[in-house]
């Protein structure tokens, strides 16, 4: 995850930036929606490619996480009323507290266990968010005000985008350096080596504990965003679905790297919707056959990616960027 | 911290100190009461047929296996029952047997590892890589390279995923990452074992070189006798899981209860020419 080539990447970053910015003039409301949405889930599926793509530790609890988030900006907003850029942040650390309690099985627990275990956390938190109406209420949800920064109200999607991508750049830029640094080492060290990791003095129980942390913090702001995207919070948005959703998100991104989560983020927002521009001709029988498919077309691509290309969107990009006549035809001639 | 018995210590010119160590999986007895001692600065070569307990011995030491019975002294300290990552902050490095590197790492990220206790960079600093974080992993770069990767002659790999190299590379990559943790001690379960005769006797005047340069001390298992006796100061005889004999290479030579054990077979299978030992 390191930068190769300096030049080039300096060059991409220009680009890149130049198209962030223009891209609200160029983009309808559809359009802008749907960059929004996937803004939110390239936080969140980075989040998850922290913990599971790199540390090793499966959770499919993510969505929990992210309903923390939403819920506790909403209640720090409305009942606290703090502003817009306290209670993203504290929206984060409430769901990186829960979620390092929910990792603390992790101790223990590995591999399907532990996955059960999360499984258990998504649950219960569905069930607190479902019935601990004075703070989530209930069932309908809670609504809550638009953010805003210095009198600014940020209600269009057009000024959530702005918002929405800073907030994501800076995720993205702060999971990368992780990986040039001890702390992202020990993650992969202990997804790769555990006992190994230990003899060379990777406090295990430290770092499982970071990741879980740094993990839900993702999940918890990008939780966050999604309050103040939406307006409302409702405990259907975070259901077991959504960790799913996450988890496909990264299978078929690519675990580990952070390409691989905008990659599957991409990828995973944009299916449902290529789905019913599919179906939207063959009418209303058509699409009302999709909800139901969205779930085991996630399922799918999860174990077809598992079998035939584990490192995902980015394993089949470096493929066929290493792909080029010379070295086919040398191929041939062997 | 007051030793166990100082008579015995040796005022403090034993490194390590291994005293009536009894490790037990179900009924198995795998280390039956093992008593040494590893003097400071020296290699020490610890030697014994397959099943002898000699991984399991680097286990108990390095904190991986937990003994029932027994201390474990490094540097004056008892750590029979430190936390295993603790150790390494200590000073004390392993390589194993069956080479244990990071797939998913490069081989500069694998031997940067090694000096993870020695590093200070937290979860904040990390991702925002600003100034100390950032002076932190370039010094440390710097200091790698030439400390550690120019001597073993791996820099031409460094950017490599470690699980495309040949064997042997591997068994260097993996002693690169224990030399980055700066070790007091150095546990080598057997260092050149897999490895043809001309990349042995190399790797074997590498670990002399550096033993000497560092003044560290080294523990090595070893099936060669050849390499056995021409590098090391002390010699120890594990078998069954009971220390036979310890002493110095010559002495234990000449060793019955050796020549019975272990280097019987040995000799016979040295001159066969079976230069590959398979590892357990
Ligand atoms: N984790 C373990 N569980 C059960 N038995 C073990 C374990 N580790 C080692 N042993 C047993 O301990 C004995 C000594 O093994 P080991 O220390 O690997 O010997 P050596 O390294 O001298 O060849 C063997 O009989 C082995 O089967
Ligand atoms: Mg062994």
């Amino acid at each position: 995850m390191t930068d190769k080539r300096p030049a080039r990447s300096a060059a991409a970053t220009t680009l890149l930036t130049v198209a962030v910015i223009t891209f609200p003039m160029a983009g309808n409301s559809y359009h802008l929606h749907m960059v929004c949405l996937i803004g939110i889930n390239v936080i969140s599926a980075t989040g998850l490619n922290l913990l599971t793509g790199c540390a090793g530790l499966v959770s499919l609890g993510h969505a929990a996480f992210m309903g923390v988030g939403a819920y506790g900006v909403a209640w720090f907003g409305t009942h606290l009323g703090l502003p817009f850029y306290l209670c993203l942040p504290l929206g984060g650390l409430l769901a990186a507290g829960v979620g390092m309690i929910a990792g603390l099985p992790s101790f223990r627990l590995k591999g399907l266990y532990l996955a059960i275990a999360s499984l258990a956390a998504q649950f219960i938190l569905s069930f607190v968010f479902n019935e601990w109406e004075p703070v989530t209420g209930g069932r309908s949800g809670v609504t809550l005000a638009p953010a805003e920064i210095a009198g600014l109200r940020l209600t269009t999607e057009r000024e959530m985008y702005y918002l929405i991508a800073v907030i994501t750049v800076a995720a993205l830029l702060f999971a990368r350096n992780l990986f040039r640094t001890r702390v992202g080492r020990a993650f992969i060290a202990l997804r790769d080596r555990d006992i190994a990791a230990e003899v060379l003095g990777v406090d295990l129980r430290r770092y499982k504990l970071m990741a879980f942390g740094v993990s839900s913090f993702y999940a918890g702001v990008a939780g966050g965003l999604m309050a103040y995207f939406f307006k409302v919070v409702a405990p259907g948005q975070f259901g077991f679905q959504l960790s799913l959703f996450f988890l496909a998100a990264i299978v078929v991104g690519g675990l580990g790297t952070v390409q691989g989560a905008v990659l599957g983020a991409i990828f995973m927002t944009m299916t449902p919707e290529v789905l019913s521009w599919v179906a939207g001709p063959f009418g209303p029988v058509a699409t009302g056959f999709l909800a139901p498919v969205r779930e085991v077309l996630f399922g799918l691509l999860i174990i077809v990616f598992l079998i035939f290309e584990p490192r995902g969107l980015v394993g089949i990009g470096s493929r066929v960027r290493s792909w080029h006549p010379r070295s086919w035809a040398q191929r041939r001639s062997r | 911290m007051p030793l166990a018995n100082p008579a015995e210590a040796g005022h403090g010119e034993n490194l390590l100190e291994v005293d009536n160590l009894c490790l037990r999986f179900g009924g198995l007895t795998v280390l039956d009461a093992v008593s040494l001692r590893v003097p400071a600065g020296g290699i020490t070569a610890l030697i014994g047929p397959n099943g002898a307990g000699k991984s399991s011995l680097f286990n108990a030491i390095s904190g991986c296996y937990r003994p029932q019975v027994g201390t474990i002294t490094f540097a004056g300290r008892e750590i029979t029952r430190l936390p295993t990552s603790r150790r390494a902050a200590l000073g004390v490095a392993r390589t194993f047997q069956n080479i244990a590197l990071f797939p998913g790492l490069t081989v500069l990220d694998n031997i940067k590892l090694g000096s993870h206790v020695h590093l200070h960079t937290g979860l904040l600093a990390a991702g925002f890589y600003l100034g100390r974080a950032r002076r932190e992993e370039l010094r440390l770069h710097t200091e790698l390279e030439r400390d550690v990767i120019d001597q073993l002659g791996i820099r031409d790999i460094l950017r490599v995923p470690v699980a495309t190299l040949p064997y042997g590379q591997q068994k260097r990559v993996e002693l690169a990452r224990a030399l980055a943790m700066g070790p007091r001690l150095l546990l080598l379960d057997e260092p050149v074992a897999g490895m043809n005769r001309p990349d042995r006797a190399e790797m074997v005047r590498l670990i002399r070189n550096l033993q000497q340069q560092r003044g560290m001390t080294v523990l090595l298992v070893e099936h060669d006798m050849g390499v056995v006796m021409d590098i090391s100061e002390q010699v120890i005889v594990l078998d069954f899981g009971r220390v036979i004999t310890a002493g110095t290479p010559a002495a234990v030579r000449e060793d019955a209860a050796v020549i019975a054990a272990y280097l019987g077979t040995e000799a016979q299978q040295s001159q066969h020419g079976a230069d590959e030992q398979g590892p357990s």
